[in-house]
């Protein structure tokens, strides 16, 4: 974890050292530093919180999964999504890897459960839902000390056209981890072509920090 | 290092991209190339729609919407086949010719039958044009991928296992069809999601084949359970027939279903709607059914309606 004075990386890549990247953690209260052991601590709170609820949720949902899904899904989920971010004299370009650990949807049948997990059909998604997704990212270039980044995101899905089919809203928060900075982002984009393409801007409070993405969404 | 990761990156992007790929082939990249180039052909307009298609009570009377659009009455039960009254489907197949109907003077409908999960059979938007007292009716494996329509009933249904609503018996039959929604989803259904029906209502006996490829076997086996009034039999797309033929009638084919089930009477569907063969024209299936009509002499067997023409079976 890289500290607060951590010193700029040699490509420019982000640096959080004139502020604490931990202060969106907590709105509410003054800015103020945090160890890198509560830094530490955060993430792994974090992670835990997504163990837990992938574990339940692939206990609970989706008892009789169809036959050769895993098959379909896997080459699926290894395309990329592609990103750019942002930071003062170069823009990065980054791989994007996604996956769902869980996704409460709202718009389809009640005949079929309401809670997904990995495996997602596009109109679960679509239709209306709100999904937890994690990403890791792979970079161009260093961001800060590593080319590897990660995210946890949450985001809420909300249907326009045909269903959410041909045309739907995305808004949500997402945090990321990378450049040893873990800031918190507002997240709104579109969703189209039945759901398989992604175009979400991610904008944190810092006013020249932004992620802009293409992603692909088949599952 | 940085060149490395960037190289290593590009390789990973092309060959996602390449196994992306891997489902095309040159009959998905024509028939691609072929819808966009109907994008800027204009739409057929339909000229004297039918205001009034419903009436309080009527023996049988049948209305060709459209593809395989088919509003059916039958006594006082009034049923809608695929309802699909959108521009395009899919987003790149543009309709050729408007819907025969407007959704809006259905004001009455018991139930709405979908064959099958793809985009010129289950629309959710026009899904949504329709009043929701009727009941809805998907195939099993279809309903995965059903949105909340609000209509009063959703029947998954099975294929022999019929679902009688007041008096108004709807039997799932096999058909043989292909694929789930998009494509890539095809090995996600534990059951098929693709069904042909029978209607049943007050001695009348009704066959939407949906969309399905000819298979003996089962039509032969609806025949002996059932009494067919009429049969509404797929007879497109027909090209390329070494694809086709497994999953699409041809009307050749369309007319030994028509035999196969015993049906007083045949009338096609699921042509000159939406581009989705490579037919030199889209009039080419009509003209292969009336050659064989004239040759086989089967005029009193076989109506062929024009969209948004209703025909009155029985008073």
């Amino acid at each position: 974890m890289a500290s607060q004075n951590a010193p700029h990386s040699s490509c420019g890549a982000f640096s959080f050292s004139d502020r604490n990247p931990y202060f969106f953690l907590h709105p509410f209260k003054a800015r103020r530093s945090h160890t890198p052991e509560m830094k530490t601590i955060h993430l792994k709170s974090l992670l835990l919180v997504i163990l837990t609820v992938v574990c339940t949720t692939v206990l609970r949902a989706q008892p009789t999964e169809p036959p050769g899904k895993l098959s379909s899904w896997l080459p699926y989920q290894a395309l990329p999504s592609m990103m750019v971010i942002s930071h003062p004299g170069d823009i990065p370009f980054a791989f994007e890897w996604e996956v769902t650990p869980l996704l409460y949807s709202f718009g389809m049948t009640r005949k079929v459960s309401p809670w997904h997990s990995m495996f997602v059909l596009p109109p679960a998604r679509f239709t209306g839902s709100i999904e937890l997704k994690v990403t890791g990212q792979l970079s161009t270039r260093k961001t800060g000390r590593s080319y590897f980044g990660s995210s946890a995101q949450l985001i809420g899905h909300i249907p326009l056209i045909e269903r959410g089919e041909y045309l739907g809203l995305n808004v949500g928060v997402a945090k990321y981890a990378f450049a040893g900075s873990s800031p918190w982002f507002k997240v709104i984009g579109v969703s189209t072509l039945f759901g398989f393409v992604e175009f979400n801007f991610k904008h944190s409070s810092d006013p020249s920090m932004w992620l802009g993405s293409i992603e692909l969404r088949f599952f | 290092m940085d060149q490395r990761i960037a190289r290593v990156s590009c390789l990973a992007l092309a060959a996602s991209l390449l196994l992306s790929s891997s489902g095309c082939n040159s009959l998905a990249s024509r028939f691609f190339a072929k819808s966009l180039a109907q994008i800027s052909t204009p739409t057929r307009p339909i000229k004297n729609a039918n205001p009034t298609p419903l009436r309080p009570d009527v023996g049988l009377s049948v209305l060709w919407v459209g593809h395989a659009t088919v509003l059916i009455q039958i006594g006082d039960k009034v049923i809608l086949t695929d309802p699909v009254f959108s521009q395009t489907i899919g987003l790149v197949s543009r309709r050729l010719t408007a819907p025969g109907l407007d959704p809006g003077v259905i004001t009455r409908l018991n139930a709405i039958l979908i064959s099958h999960i793809h985009f010129d059979h289950f629309a959710f938007g026009s899904l949504d044009l329709l009043p929701t007292s009727a009941s809805l009716f998907v195939p099993s494996g279809g309903i995965p991928y059903t949105p909340e329509f609000g209509f009063s009933n959703l029947h998954a249904v099975r294929a022999w296992q019929p679902i009688e609503e007041d008096g108004l018996r709807i039997t799932p039959v096999p058909v043989q069809h292909f694929g789930g929604r998009y494509g890539f989803d095809a090995d996600w259904n534990s059951e098929p999601p693709w069904t042909g029906y029978v209607i049943e209502y007050r001695g009348t006996a009704v066959l939407f084949a949906g969309d399905t490829g000819y298979h003996p076997e089962y039509f032969r086996e609806i025949g002996r359970r059932f009494r067919i009034d009429v049969a509404l039999i797929p007879i497109a797309p027909i090209e390329p027939r070494a694809f086709m033929s497994r999953v699409h009638t041809d009307p050749s084919e369309a007319l030994q279903i028509a035999e196969d089930v015993g049906a007083k009477l045949l009338i096609p569907i699921h042509h000159e709607t939406f581009f989705l063969g490579l037919e030199p024209e889209a009039a080419y299936a009509r003209s292969l059914l009336t050659k064989l009509i004239d040759e086989r002499g089967l005029a009193h067997r076989v109506k062929i309606l024009e969209i948004g023409e209703q025909i009155i079976l029985k008073d």
